[in-house]
């Protein structure tokens, strides 16, 4: 038998509920947090400005971790072959991957919702036009179609923001509509049009906030997604410019001198890129087993 | 004859919350050919019984307490595997929902085979044969060619008459019932209620009829258990019962059935709501909503008995003390 | 201002399903079959005077829902006028039409899901009254407060969600709801079905309770024959997609004109019918997509002759206030055959 409870709280009391029953995802939560708060403060906290050519000693580039500056200093993580302190280039290039990542994430999703939400209380001619465009943006492998644009527009933060929320307005689209048609089915909607409420207002006001559960966990997946896609593509040398290195970026640096033995390079802006974007996917899942209604006790 | 006796069970649900006293004591017996009328509103636990007869309770939900003998053998002790051994042999269920006994990617004769085969050992035309019968016997036109259809082929009361015969393919000596015809309606509701009344007399099962419909229960029923809140407030044969309640939460039940009351006039009616699962009061759980309840009333209450019938109030409707 | 509010003529509602342009081309080519047409209402008219309580009754399939949505305005009619104090509502517009749309409220039936569960039940109740500008901004929560006491429920509630709530107090809140924007007509769908019967009883009291003290028109749609007998003056029957009786609420019990409705009167269940055999109409409901011809209730009829299988009989007068849509007795159903046992 199920047993079903109503208890008096809002989905951010039950999303707290949620994160702070599963011990690991609880972990993953503050990893986020941490990481997070470190590529916002990485100007105040990292040793040195990596791209400011001042603080730069090219005479310190390849030290292994541990080694100590000419001024003094340790470079813990040891420094790149131009003489950058590692744990400083990575607190900037987490920076530039998180940034480009949520951007793409939270640009997609207005997008998407906003098709989705469209297509679901259109119907008609509309719908049909806006799925099969989803399902055909769905048939593409992601990154082909990302290089594609970025081989037509060219390399830059903006243009692979561009490049990621083209390949993935559609999951959000897909995932709004038919969490929307579920809730277009149910009597308050039928409700307020009766109370003569106008589109719009049904639309953003009662149908919307009914679907953001399903909107956050696909949310939360795709900016891992877009951090992951950001990085292959500065790795494959068509994301980022060199000015603006994410990890992905320095991945690609370092790799150039793994096999002669400088490892530091890349495993560290490559762990790091694999904390952050499993400390993500964590939370994610978490967070759909949280806010999937069938799962509720 | 006894074929089914529950003593003082209870039912009990763990929550964060609290402990949720699902079923909180109940005791009845079903006898050979007799149908039991279980009524209550949702939250009273009626159907938790009937989960809780056939161990079918789903976590948290535990019998924490009581007995449960049928054919004279204790349920409580029995071994999973003995459990799954009699369901679907000597205890059947009905559910409101056909489609939760019915697969929708088997057809029909399939499915009733393999029920055949996980009690039998039949060869698979006999096993044919016996589905066939079970499908004429609850009135299903033409059995052997719809063998062979899919439940989805069928109308909401054909399948629920499919659900029907696959309960009584092993001619089981006991039927829980669970709301079965709340969803159909009221014609096809009858064409049911025709069918499982001369099924019961002819093959002598014990069947107990869980619903919240007083109205089917005392045409059916030959003997009605009101429960509330857990707990079985009243019980007897259906005529006292209907005709001179002891409880004055079955009075209030049948004087609010429009058809108690003069056209167009206010229905008589019980106050309030029944009590959270959680926040259930001290006593008598009717005791907020009654008219005759007093300070007593939150004292923990004794069963009277008198003849055939039995209530749990203090007050009772007709009795002079 | 005539007495009638709301009126329905000649109305059918059919439904199909609309084929995408694959579909379309696949049935072009002879590839796949025509999406089948449910006709959920078929030439049905019906119209309900200023004040009147009028009982809708039906099984499922019967069209008494669509009836409700196409009278209170949520679906177009396929063929037919909908009138609203005498007008079609599909001419009206602009404040015209605002103000049929919130005269006309219709209740639902599952109180889970009529309630956005986002928002507490003042903004629910509030809503349609602030943005029509129907009471000014700062009097909002004080109406709120006014209508919760109303409907019997504690104005102290108005910050709770609706999860918070039990079915029939949900209820309850969907009718405040509606209440709000001061409506003349409220069509009530299965509005007590899914209730407990304690539960049920009150409800029904408080829509006597309402349409007195607010003077409304009722539209009470319900399967309980018994329900809708108590509430409603006046009581109309349905099979499929079409009306086959219509009675004063009175005389339904003791003359049904229309073997459907003694048949259904015949199969309530009833408490103080014990121990009885229950004896069933036979035959299942025919699918709406696929109905019999002549008079729809002719497979299932023990009365049927020939011409029920052919004819469709038209809805006629029989008695005082009675119509009925039946062949037998010239058009007069069961009027004055041998007396029908009803018990």
């Amino acid at each position: 038998m199920k047993l079903t409870l109503f208890r008096g709280e809002g989905m951010l009391v039950r999303v707290a509920r949620g994160l702070r029953a599963s011990p690991k995802a609880s972990i993953a939560l503050l990893v986020c947090v941490v990481l997070i708060a470190a590529a916002i403060l990485a100007p105040l906290i990292a040793p040195q400005n990596p791209y400011d050519l001042l603080q730069i000693d090219i005479f310190d580039g390849k030290l292994p971790p541990g080694s100590a500056s000419r001024t003094g200093s340790h470079y813990w993580l040891g420094t790149d072959t131009q003489g950058r302190d590692m744990y400083s280039a990575m607190l900037y290039g987490l920076r530039t991957s998180l940034s480009v990542g949520v951007t793409a994430g939270v640009l997609a999703l207005v997008i998407g919702t906003a098709m989705g939400l469209s297509a679901a209380y259109f119907g008609g001619r509309i719908e049909t036009l806006i799925m099969r465009f989803v399902d055909l943006m769905l048939g593409f492998p992601t990154i082909l179609v990302a290089l594609m644009i970025l081989v037509v527009f060219g390399q830059g933060a903006w243009k692979v923001i561009l490049a990621l929320v083209f390949v993935q307005w559609a999951y959000f689209a897909r995932a709004v509509r038919s969490a929307a048609l579920v809730e277009i089915g149910k009597d308050y909607v039928e409700a307020a049009r009766c109370l003569g409420l106008s589109s719009p207002r049904i639309l953003f006001h009662h149908i919307l906030p009914n679907c953001l559960p399903p909107l956050i966990v696909i949310g939360t997946i795709q900016v891992a997604h877009a951090i992951t896609a950001e990085a292959t593509l500065s790795f494959l040398g068509i994301g980022l410019p060199i000015t603006q290195p994410s990890l992905g970026l320095l991945i690609a640096n370092g790799y150039q001198v793994l096999l002669a033995g400088l490892y530091w390079m890349s495993v560290y802006p490559g762990l790091l890129l694999l904390v952050l974007v499993f400390s993500i996917n964590v939370v994610g899942d978490r967070l759909r087993e949280v806010l999937n209604p069938r799962l509720e006790l | 004859m006894t074929l089914l006796e529950v003593n003082g069970l209870k039912t009990w649900f763990q929550t964060p919350w609290g402990t949720i006293k699902a079923v909180d004591g109940v005791s009845f017996t079903v006898n050979k050919g007799e149908i039991l009328g279980l009524v209550g509103e949702s939250g009273s636990g009626k159907s938790i019984t009937g989960f809780s007869i056939l161990g079918l309770l789903d976590a948290p939900g535990k019998v924490v307490d009581g007995t449960i003998r049928f054919n004279g053998e204790d349920l409580r002790a029995a071994s999973a595997a003995r459990l799954r051994a009699l369901r679907g042999d000597r205890i059947a269920m009905i559910f409101q929902d056909p489609m939760m006994t019915l697969n929708p990617v088997l057809t029909i004769g399939t499915q009733m085979v393999e029920t055949v085969f996980a009690h039998r050992k039949a060869s698979h035309a006999e096993a044919r044969a016996m589905a066939r019968d079970a499908l004429g016997r609850v009135g299903i036109p033409r059995p052997e060619e719809r063998l062979d259809a899919y439940p989805h082929e069928f109308s909401g009361g054909m399948r629920q008459r499919v659900a029907i015969a696959i309960a009584l393919l092993h001619e089981p000596d006991l039927i829980i019932a669970d709301e079965p015809t709340t969803a159909l309606d009221v014609t096809i509701q009858s064409q049911i209620l025709s069918e499982v009344q001369s099924l019961v007399a002819e093959m002598g099962m014990g069947l107990i009829w869980i619903s919240h419909d007083l109205g089917v229960v005392a045409g059916l029923a030959n003997r009605i258990a009101v429960m509330y809140a857990g707990r079985l407030v009243e019980e007897g044969p259906v005529d006292p019962v209907l005709d001179t309640p002891r409880h004055p939460y079955t009075q209030g039940l049948i004087s609010s059935t429009p058809i108690a009351n003069e056209r167009g006039r206010p229905l008589r009616q019980i106050r309030g709501t029944a009590p959270p699962p959680l926040d259930r009061p001290q006593g008598c759980p009717f005791q907020p909503r009654c008219d005759y309840a007093d300070a007593a009333c939150a004292s923990e209450l004794t069963e009277t008995v008198v003849g055939a019938r039995r209530w749990r109030c203090l007050h009772p409707l007709g009795v002079t003390a | 201002m005539s007495d009638i509010l709301a009126a329905a003529e000649n109305v059918s509602k059919k439904f199909r399903q609309n084929p995408d342009f694959a579909e379309r081309l696949a049935i072009r080519l002879g590839a796949a079959p025509e999406p089948p047409t449910v006709h959920a209402l078929d030439g049905v008219s019906l119209s309900i005077a200023r004040g009147e309580v009028v009982g809708l009754v039906g099984e499922s399939g019967c069209g008494k829902s669509t009836l409700g949505r196409v009278i209170g305005g949520l679906m177009k009619p396929t063929e037919g006028r909908v009138l609203h104090d005498g007008k079609d509502i599909a001419l009206m517009r602009g404040a015209e039409a605002r103000k049929m749309r919130l005269d006309t409220q219709i209740i639902f039936q599952d109180p889970m899901s009529a309630l956005n569960p986002r928002k507490r039940v003042a903004q629910i109740i509030g809503e349609a009254p602030r943005v029509h500008g129907l009471v000014p901004r700062a009097e909002v929560a004080e109406l709120v407060q006014r209508l919760l006491a109303t409907v019997g429920l504690d104005p102290a509630m108005a910050e709770r969600f609706s999860h918070q709530f039990s079915g029939g107090q949900r209820q309850r809140i969907s009718i405040a709801r509606s209440l709000a924007v001061n409506p003349r007509f409220l069509i009530c769908d299965e509005s007590v079905a899914a209730l407990d019967v304690s539960i049920q009883a009150q409800v029904i009291n408080l829509f006597m309770e309402l349409r007195r003290s607010f003077a409304l028109t009722l539209l009470f749609i319900s399967h309980d024959l018994s329900v809708v007998r108590h509430i409603s003056d006046r009581v109309v029957i349905m099979y499929l997609g079409r009306v086959v009786e219509v009675s004063p609420a009175g005389q339904v019990f003791e003359k049904p004109l229309h073997p459907y409705t003694a048949a259904l009167l015949e199969e309530i269940p009833r408490l103080d019918r014990r121990g009885r055999r229950f004896t069933a109409i036979k035959g299942e409901i025919p699918s709406p997509m696929n109905p019999p011809p002549g008079c729809h209730f002719h497979p299932r009829c023990p009365h049927a002759f020939d011409r029920c299988r052919i004819e469709r009989p038209a809805l006629v007068a029989a008695g005082p206030g009675q119509e009925v849509a039946c062949h037998l007795n010239m058009g007069k159903g069961l009027a004055h055959l041998p007396i029908q046992q009803g018990d």
